[in-house]
């Protein structure tokens, strides 16, 4: 009986260590297994808000083109957009551009936030922001700038074409 | 003392499984589904940014590469604060 009631308490302790030694480490590690089992995830794009943030952002867009071509403004990796080289900018036009930059970095913060919480996991906007910003990045076309990590801008190239193995 | 053991078993076996699998209510399980997202991330930027207008647009739902070489993962734990 008392056998049967050690091992019980020993395996208790075990569980209860493990389920602490999880929490610490954010369960990345004890659960990465676990990842691939992951389910693909259905999320939602289509709430009131997310469209009216991306026919707005759309409509902007038309604005900000021609400034992404010339190289003024560039992609951030927060997923937001800056002002990269506003020198052949009138001191009025640059004032304009900031303003506009604003606006559309006020709407693509919006965007993620919304996009985490109406997902049901609000604590995923920051996710949902770096996700976006590689996705921006991503499809940028070549010529058009984006700030990498360190802070530097970085124009997009065409992709060196793979070596042939002929 | 064998039926104590068989017992104990049980509810260790039941614990392990189970506890992870409940996440106490507050522990995440699964982490955040990269692809997921950057396939409802894509689906966003079609609107805004439209593939034709895209040098290298990969609507495919992000195989994971980006422009600079990293991966979403990498590219979102380089920047977390």
């Amino acid at each position: 009986m008392s056998i049967g009631q050690n091992g019980f308490s020993r395996a208790l302790l075990i569980v209860v260590l493990a389920t602490a030694a999880c929490l610490s480490t954010g369960c990345s590690t004890l659960m990465a297994p676990l990842n691939a089992l992951q389910p693909e995830v259905k999320f939602e794009t289509d709430t009131p808000t997310v469209v009216a943030i991306r026919k707005s952002l759309a409509l902007r867009y038309a604005q900000l083109q021609p400034q992404f071509e010339a190289g003024v403004i560039g992609f951030t990796q927060d997923g937001m957009i800056a002002l990269r080289d506003g020198s052949g900018l009138t001191l009025v036009a640059e004032g304009e551009m900031r303003m506009l930059i604003a606006e559309d970095n006020k709407e693509r913060g919006a965007l993620y936030r919304e996009m985490a919480r109406a997902n049901g996991r609000p604590d995923w906007e920051m996710q949902f922001r770096y996700t976006f910003s590689e996705r921006w990045i991503s499809r940028a076309p070549v010529g058009w700038y984006y700030r990498d990590g360190s802070g530097k801008w970085i124009r997009k190239v065409l992709p060196a074409p793979a070596p042939s193995t002929s | 003392m064998r039926k104590n053991k068989i017992r104990a078993s049980r509810a260790l076996l039941l614990l392990v499984v189970i506890l992870p699998l409940c996440g106490c209510g507050s522990i995440n399980i699964f982490p955040f589904p990269y692809q997921s997202a950057a396939k409802a991330a894509d689906k966003v930027l079609d609107d805004i940014l439209p593939a034709s207008a895209t040098g290298n647009a990969s609507t495919s739902g992000a195989n994971g590469s980006t422009a600079t070489g990293e991966s979403p993962r990498q590219l979102s734990e380089a920047k977390k604060p």
